[in-house]
């Protein structure tokens, strides 16, 4: 654990050697913010052991309200409100967070849904990320009608969840969480059940989480490696071996179970395509967290690098988002690649990868400008992701080259990769139909067969 | 850089039939396609929070 004024300062980039007057000069503009995070309440009932909220560097939580107060509660809908209207944003989505967002009351949480939507001029989605004890018929009914959509924090069967998501005394949560999961998922609530998130942890069995998970029939899963950076190392090792396992028994079934966003957007990323998911790609960040007594922050687990390492010193009640937008964190959090370090610019992955979540860059006295501590994780990962995609694709294509020579069979030649993927890539021979690539014979074929 | 590679081994799927699609069923590679294609016909994706909004 580190603080701040030991030693030397805890992150002097971004927030010493960034210079944003600079850049501003050079023509830099923000983007605007569009994900707020609300901390309702600041208090949990359950006692996570790797909670970044209360077991990690930052305690702040001690000095808070617990609960978010009328005044503040007022100031930070107008604000949002502000905002929308200033940028003149089409949509917003507020996420109800804590500690446990359900110990404010549903029907407090309702009350702030409705204040957001009458005064916020731009369509509001609405979302809640609970650890699910809570989530009972009466709470569900009140969420379904604030149109309130619940993602649930659980990490496996109860074994799984009962190493680390238990309450104070020690006993686990994972039987409450089943109960309410299991009402989320029935027909009557399912269209307010957003999915479930889990924490990794390697001691598990990969598959056995994943069909435990897959058990509460969740629209969405996200897996997340455990907090971590250079000075506090991950919890354990083969974290690449543990999601290629899951990868391989989602992306393998016959048909999409549910989806898994990190490797969703994964294979959106291999295919070309931006990934839009914070800690992969290079998109800008667009979320700010307010706190429950109204400070401005940065994003949430950035509280497990060190104490204060989320704050940007603004209020609520005194300042715009428009002010955070120019912190150096929120900068370095929105410029994709230049936030980067040398090693990230030069690797062969950067654009997918994208150095990997924020706050696992860490290193005290360097700041956030290193390679992710699971940097030889993510490229493993991302490596066999595209393999198996790219193999798959080639193989359709493959297909089409096919239909297209039908009684040409010794049409399809082959020559040496080029590029990452290092594999022979499959051509017609010149005497066939020209030396052409692969990608161009299937934009041909694909006329050839719809014609 | 790296995506430029890959795209000259990965055919432009925005190139590919619908029958074509259609051959790979209800699986994530179909399901991977549809949002590619839902990503191409908007105008900007949102990153959204790790921890907060699935």
């Amino acid at each position: 654990m580190t603080s701040v004024g030991l030693e030397g300062h805890p992150a002097p980039w971004p927030l010493l050697d960034l210079d944003i007057a600079a850049m501003r000069a050079a023509g830099y503009q923000p983007v605007p913010f569009r994900q707020f995070i609300l901390k309702v309440h600041s208090r949990c009932n359950l006692s996570c052991s790797y909670c970044y909220v209360y077991e990690m560097a930052d305690q702040a939580w001690r000095g808070l309200p617990k609960r978010m107060s009328p005044t503040v509660t007022r100031t930070a809908v107008q604000r949002i409100a502000e905002h929308a209207d200033r940028h003149n944003l089409p949509s917003v989505d507020i996420i109800l967070h804590g500690g446990e967002p359900l110990l404010a009351g549903a029907e407090w949480l309702a009350e702030l849904a409705a204040m957001l939507r009458d005064q916020v001029p731009a369509r509001v989605n609405m979302s809640m990320q609970t650890n699910g004890t809570l989530l009972r018929r009466p709470v569900l009914e009140i969420l379904k009608s604030a149109a309130v959509s619940i993602g649930v924090s659980l990490d496996g069967d109860a074994d799984a969840t009962g190493r680390h998501r238990r309450y104070a005394d020690g006993r686990n949560s994972f039987g409450d969480i089943a109960d309410g999961l299991n009402l989320l998922a029935s027909p009557e609530f399912h269209d307010c059940y957003a999915g479930i998130l889990c924490t990794i942890d390697v001691s598990n069995d990969p598959i056995a989480v994943y069909e435990a998970l897959l058990a509460f029939r969740p629209p969405a899963i996200d897996l997340l490696l455990p907090h971590a950076n250079w000075d506090e190392p991950p919890p354990g090792t083969g974290y690449a071996d543990w999601l290629i396992s899951v990868f391989e028994r989602w992306y393998g079934a016959p048909r999409q179970e549910t989806r898994i966003r990190l490797f969703s957007e994964l294979i959106q990323l291999v295919l070309g395509q931006p990934g839009a998911v914070e800690g992969l790609g290079l998109l800008p960040s667009t979320l700010v967290v307010v706190d429950t007594d109204g400070a401005i922050k940065e994003l949430d687990s950035l509280s497990s690098s060190y104490e204060g390492a989320a704050d940007t010193g603004l209020h609520v009640s005194s300042n715009s988002f428009d002010d955070a937008l120019g912190h150096p964190t929120t900068v370095a959090r929105q410029i994709g690649a230049a936030a980067l370090s040398a090693q990230c610019q030069a690797c062969p992955v950067m654009e997918v990868c994208g150095g990997g979540l924020y706050p696992h860059r860490y290193r005290h006295e360097a700041g956030f400008r290193n390679p992710s501590v699971y940097c030889a994780d993510l490229l493993r990962l991302i490596d066999h992701v595209r393999n198996r995609v790219a193999s798959d694709v080639r193989r359709l294509t493959a297909l089409g080259v096919r239909l297209d020579l039908s009684g040409q069979a010794n049409a399809l030649g082959h020559r040496p990769g080029r590029g990452m993927l290092g594999r022979q890539r499959p051509v017609i021979p010149a005497e066939h139909v020209g030396d052409l690539s692969l990608r161009a014979v299937f934009v041909s074929g694909g006329g050839l067969v719809e014609g | 850089m790296w995506n430029q590679e890959l795209g000259s081994v990965i055919p432009d799927l925005r190139e590919m039939s619908a029958d074509r699609i259609a051959e790979l069923g209800d699986t994530v590679l179909a399901h991977s396609i549809d949002l590619y294609f839902q990503r191409i016909a908007e105008d900007s994706v949102l990153v959204s929070a790790f921890n907060s909004n699935i």
